[in-house]
Order: structure tokens, then C-alpha cells, then sequence
């Protein structure tokens, strides 16, 4: 079948998957939810549901497929910013500054910038994955290991950032993840490293558990110290909060366009790459954004562009991690991996074929996406003022609410009790580490990007024959080896050069 | 357990509490090191290149503790949690309460340990107070959990009477 692929085409699509609204609209509460719970995402959902989209018309199932997975990035940030619990790994850095906001009564506001920021990046980079679709598929050839070593470095330098305040804790926390992170059965001969016997930490150290128990859990704890969430005149400020403070939350996010579009595109270009991912990508999107921001140390106390960055950059992997099954009929995900069964069942070709034989579907399922981000900012961003009322919930039923929710969540990916106990050991460093001044980020931060590391690590040297200078061997690695330099000596040297201007 | 003393700024620190992280991450790293010990090099790259540069931080942050100790800026006491003793009974019998869930899930069932749990920690939270109501509570959240876990989404958690009860029910 050929069509003609015109602006005529593009608006016909448009419409077309618009009139798919009641697919789109339930599939985007769906997929709040799921990107709520911790343990659930758009993929096991959608393997949940997969007998039901095998009986979908294909159009009609990858609609429902992309709503789900695009709703699901964003869900897993309320919590995020709400409790402190991310939903998926994707959100790991939207606590830094979101949940700071919320614990002053600014949930609403955080919740409504998190939103914008999430479908301004969404739409953006969909819009430019539909342009230079070709292009940015080819990314991914140029990255070998010794490129993606530098791209984990950038991601693991966000640990000196968390850790401005008290750099040497913030680097034992930082490293103590790493070596939490390498525990696992090694990737070449399989020998079990600081395992402690158990065999279910043969795979590594899984992430689910270790997001909740640190981030979750050891806040169920901690708050009862508290009584509460938020302080007195905290509750005052989410009791006052009308519609104004969503239409504020709005302002703020488009008066920072700009800072959405660059940390989106980091988003865009990371999710091309297979095997990197949204919590790689909201990792070097914020490192990024307090390198280059007029206030760094503001980072972290519920700054705006720390919030805005994350978001807009794990939803800009949205599109990208599509790009390599569209165009070269390689999954860059889960979900995608799951998309491209659905397509092969269907009878569908993926690939360069696609394009060829089923324009529609293949510009389809990007133009299903941004209808799916515009169809949110209706759907989702109202919801937003009674959304930031969690804060107001006693510790009374927060607490046992989080633990049993999120116990349940670490249980649900590999359904092993183990994992269960392994959140509540994580919750218990993540709390020793809280009472003592340590950033439970840090820690995690390691604990993701540590395996990652190692594997690139281990097959670059395996490939040079343990030559370590393989790691300036390649002209593209070495140009980001530069910008890892830059981007870490960067922000002492403004700092330093905007001092006599204060001083002035 | 030990705390960092949040002592005002002209009392000296107490370093206790922040050493245990710096230990337990000193523990770790050397049995994981003996757990490589003889095996291939690429199952001790990271052991050797994470492991020293942590070993490296954490020396430096306890010579920085031993120097704050000697020039008298600092001590080292071990004092047991200082919050009220309320909050801390509350908040003692709530991990124990956790732990217990973890360890009776897996004979009674998800449902029944979970609509105990809630109701347990509802009233030890909020200081006993009106039993009744929270039960219901605690058997309606329990109950949309399984809805939602075990109905919906069909996770094989741990099945007991109750779980057995309502498949047969529904």
C-alpha cells in the first residue's frame, strides 16, 4: 500500500487518532495508576492486558499501547512529588526538588509545573522524533561502550551535586551505592560477588526494592516523628491553594520554555539509545540543569528547574526509545520490546518496511503520542488540586498505607518474597542514612548506574584486551569526555566568576 | 539507635551517628573484596576501582572526625534515639508491626495479614482511639488491595483463607 506522506497526511492522522479519544482517555487514567505504584509500569501492564490488545484491531491496540506507556512516565512522578516515593526509576530524581516543594504546600503548584513540563517535553520531542526520525536512529550505531561509560559518568556525577552540601558523606553515600550495585553474579564467568548466599541477588541487586525501601519506606517511618507531613502553616498554604496555584504552576513552567526544550532533547537522545532509560536520562537532565543554572544551590530546596528538568527529560524518552523499533525494528525498552510482539502478531512489519507499507501506523503511533500528551494536559492537570491534598492525609493511615502498598510494589516485578525483605533492609539504611545527614539519592544513584557501569566497563576492556586507554579510543567518546570535564569544572568557575559581582 | 545530635550550633557535634553508615559501607565493601578475591579479573574491576575510592573517602572522613575529636570540636556518644518517648514507642512498635507483616504474610495470606497490619498500626498511630471504625477500615483497604493486586492485576502474593474464600466467592 503507498500514500502519499504530506502536511494533508499528517493532519488527516491527527484527527483521525483523535477520534480514538475513548481508547486515549481510559488508557491515560490507567496508566496514572499503574506509574503510581511503585512495582507496576506500563509493561507489565500492558503484558497483563496483551490478550486483550491481541483482540484489538492493530491501530486501536498500539493507540492503547502508547497512551498507556506515555501516562505511566507521568503518573510515576505524583508520588514522587506528593510522598516521596517515585513511581518507576524514570522518577528518581523528581523528588530532589519536588517533593521539597510539597513539604512547603506547594504540592499543587510542583504537581502543575511537573504536568506541563512533562507534556511540553512529550509533545516537543515527539514532533521532532515525526522530522528527524531517520537521523536520530543512527544515533545509537555511534554509541559503543566506551561513549556509553562517559554518558553513566555524566549521570553518576550528579552525585557530587546531591552531595554540594557535605561532599565527602555525599560520596560515601554515592559509592556505597556502586558497590551496592555490584553485587551479582559477575557478566563474563558468573561469579557471585557479595551476594551473602542469597541466590535471588544473583541477577544484581533489583531496582524496585531498593527505590521503595530507600525513598519510601524510610519516609513511612520518618514522618510519624512528625505527626504529619506538612507543619502547621504548611497546610494552611495547600487549605488556601485554589485554581490560581495550577495556573501559576503553568506560568512558571512556560516562562522556563526553554530550560524544557534542551533537558527534553537530553531525554530524546538518551531514550534513542538502547538499554539507557529514563532514570539515566532525568539523572544527567538535572545534573545538567544545575551546572548551568544562575542557582545552583538552590538545588534541591524545591527549585523550579530542578523539578521541570527530570520531568521534561523522562518523558522526552518516551519518543525516543520508540525511534529504534520504528525505523530499524529495534526495541530500545521493555514496553517497545513488548509493542514490537503486538506488531509481529498482527502481522505488521517493523523497521524501514513500516514506512513503506503502513505509513499510517507508522507515523501513527508517534502522532497517537501526541495526541495522548494533549489530551493530558485536560485530563490531568485539574486533577491536580485535589491530587496535592495527599500531603493533608494523617501519618495515621500515610504510613501504613506506604508500607503495605510499596512492600506489595517490590513484590510484584520478579514475585519474590525476597524482594519484600530486601525493601525493608533498604529501608532501614535509607533511614539510618536520613537521621544521619546522608542523601538516600546518592545511594540510589549508584545502585542504578553502578551495573551499567560495570557491564560497559568490562566489555570495553574486554575489547582492548584490558587496555585501560581504550576509554580515549574513539573521537565521539572522547569529545564527551571533554564535555564530562567541562560540565564538572563548569560550575566552580561561575560560581567564582559571578563572586565580585555580588560582592559589587 | 544512635542519632546525630541536632545540638545547637554552640554545643559540640556528636559524630556518632554519622560513622555508621561509613562502617557498615567499610564492612560491605571488604567482605565483597573477599568474595572476588580469587575469581577472574573482570569480577574484580569494580571491587578494586569502586572499592578504593571508597575505602579512600571513607579514611578521609575518619581522619576529618579524628581531627574534630581531638581539637575537642566534636564527640563521640553513643545515646539511644532522643526523640519523645511517645513518638518513639509509636514509632518502635510500627517497624515492629512491619517486620511481623513480613514475616506472617506469608502463612496467613495477603489479605488477612494486610487488613491486620492496617489496623494494628491505625490504632498504635493514632493512640487507640476508636478500634471500631478503623477496623472497617483496615478490612475496606485490605480488601481493594486484593482487588486491585490479585483480581486486577493477577500478582501471586501469598494466598491464605481468605484468598481461597473470595475465589471461591467471586
Amino acid at each position: 500500500m503507498s500514500m502519499d506522506v504530506n502536511l494533508a497526511f499528517f493532519i488527516d492522522l491527527f484527527f483521525h487518532i483523535m477520534g480514538m479519544w475513548w481508547v486515549i482517555v481510559p488508557s491515560i487514567l490507567l496508566g496514572l495508576i499503574v506509574g503510581a505504584i511503585p512495582g507496576f509500569s506500563a509493561a507489565n501492564t500492558i503484558i497483563i492486558l496483551l490478550p486483550l490488545t491481541f483482540l484489538m484491531e492493530v491501530e486501536v491496540g498500539l493507540v492503547f499501547m502508547i497512551a498507556l506507556y506515555c501516562s505511566s512516565r507521568l503518573g510515576a512522578g505524583i508520588p514522587a512529588i506528593l510522598v516521596n516515593i517515585p513511581g518507576t526509576a524514570g522518577a528518581a530524581a523528581t523528588p530532589l526538588d519536588g517533593y521539597p516543594m510539597a513539604k512547603k504546600g506547594l504540592g499543587q503548584r510542583a504537581l502543575s509545573i511537573s504536568f506541563v513540563s512533562s507534556i511540553i517535553g512529550g509533545v516537543l520531542t515527539t514532533i521532532l522524533a515525526l522530522v528527524t526520525m531517520p537521523l536520530l536512529a543512527r544515533v545509537g550505531f555511534y554509541m559503543h561502550s566506551v561513549e556509553m561509560i562517559v554518558v553513566m559518568l555524566f549521570g553518576i556525577s550528579l552525585i557530587a551535586s546531591v552531595a554540594a552540601k557535605d561532599m565527602i558523606k555525599g560520596l560515601i553515600a554515592g559509592f556505597f551505592g556502586l558497590m551496592i550495585g555490584s553485587i551479582g553474579a559477575d557478566h563474563v564467568y558468573a561469579t557471585p560477588r557479595g551476594t551473602m548466599g542469597f541466590l535471588e541477588l544473583y541477577d544484581g541487586v533489583p531496582l524496585i526494592p531498593a527505590l521503595v525501601g530507600l525513598f519510601a519506606i524510610s519516609e513511612a517511618f520518618l514522618v510519624i516523628e512528625s505527626g504529619s507531613l506538612l507543619s502547621k502553616s504548611n497546610v494552611q498554604n495547600v487549605d488556601n491553594a485554589s485554581w490560581k496555584e495550577t495556573i501559576k504552576g503553568v506560568r512558571i513552567t512556560l516562562k522556563r520554555w526553554y530550560h524544557v526544550t534542551w533537558t527534553s532533547m537530553i531525554g530524546l537522545i538518551i531514550g534513542v539509545i538502547p538499554g539507557a532509560g529514563a532514570a539515566i536520562a532525568s539523572f544527567v537532565a538535572y545534573q545538567q540543569s544545575r551546572t548551568f543554572s544562575k542557582t545552583p544551590d538552590a538545588y534541591g530546596t524545591g527549585h523550579y528547574e530542578g523539578l521541570i528538568a527530570p520531568e521534561a527529560a523522562n518523558n522526552g524518552v518516551t519518543a525516543g526509545t520508540l525511534i529504534p523499533l520504528m525505523v530499524l525494528g529495534i526495541p530500545g525498552g521493555a514496553t517497545a520490546a513488548i509493542m514490537m510482539v503486538v506488531m509481529q502478531y498482527q502481522g505488521v512489519p517493523t523497521g524501514p518496511r513500516l514506512f513503506v507499507e503502513r505509513p499510517e501506523l507508522g507515523y501513527g503511533v508517534f502522532m497517537a503520542m501526541l495526541v495522548t500528551y494533549l489530551l493530558m494536559a485536560f485530563t490531568i492537570l485539574p486533577m491536580s488540586r485535589y491530587m496535592s491534598r495527599v500531603t493533608m492525609v494523617s501519618t495515621t493511615y500515610m504510613s501504613p498505607i506506604i508500607i503495605a502498598f510499596t512492600l506489595v510494589g517490590s513484590f510484584v516485578p520478579r514475585e519474590y518474597m525476597f524482594d519484600m525483605y530486601l525493601a525493608f533492609a533498604f529501608g532501614i539504611i535509607g533511614y539510618i542514612a536520613r537521621k544521619t545527614g546522608y542523601h538516600v539519592a546518592a545511594i540510589l544513584i549508584g545502585v542504578i548506574l553502578g551495573p551499567l557501569l560495570e557491564q560497559y566497563m568490562l566489555r570495553a576492556l574486554k575489547m582492548s584486551d584490558g587496555d585501560p586507554m581504550v576509554l580515549f579510543s574513539s573521537s565521539l567518546g572522547n569529545i564527551l569526555w571533554a564535555a564530562l570535564v567541562i560540565t564538572l569544572i563548569l560550575p566552580a568557575f561561575l560560581k567564582r566568576r559571578r563572586q565580585p559581582k555580588t560582592v559589587e | 539507635m544512635t542519632e546525630q545530635d541536632p545540638s545547637p550550633p554552640t554545643s559540640k557535634k556528636n559524630i556518632a551517628g554519622e560513622l555508621i553508615l561509613p562502617i557498615s559501607a567499610l564492612t560491605f565493601t571488604f567482605y565483597y573484596i573477599h568474595t572476588v578475591i580469587d575469581s577472574p579479573w573482570t569480577a574484580q574491576v569494580n571491587a578494586f576501582m569502586v572499592g578504593s575510592i571508597l575505602l579512600t573517602v571513607i579514611g578521609i572522613f575518619l581522619i576529618s572526625r579524628i581531627v574534630m575529636l581531638v581539637q575537642g570540636s566534636a564527640k563521640f556518644h553513643i545515646t539511644v534515639d532522643r526523640l519523645p518517648g511517645v513518638i518513639k514507642s509509636r514509632q518502635s512498635g510500627f517497624i515492629g508491626l512491619t517486620i511481623s507483616y513480613l514475616l506472617v504474610i506469608e502463612s496467613i495470606g495477603f489479605t488477612l495479614t494486610t487488613a491486620l497490619f492496617f489496623w494494628g498500626s491505625m490504632l498504635l498511630l493514632d493512640y487507640g482511639r476508636a478500634p471500631a471504625v478503623k477496623l472497617a477500615l483496615a478490612i475496606f483497604m485490605a480488601l481493594v488491595a486484593y482487588g486491585i493486586f490479585i483480581l486486577g492485576f493477577e500478582t501471586r502474593l501469598p494466598k491464605g483463607a481468605i484468598e481461597t474464600f473470595l475465589a471461591r466467592a467471586l
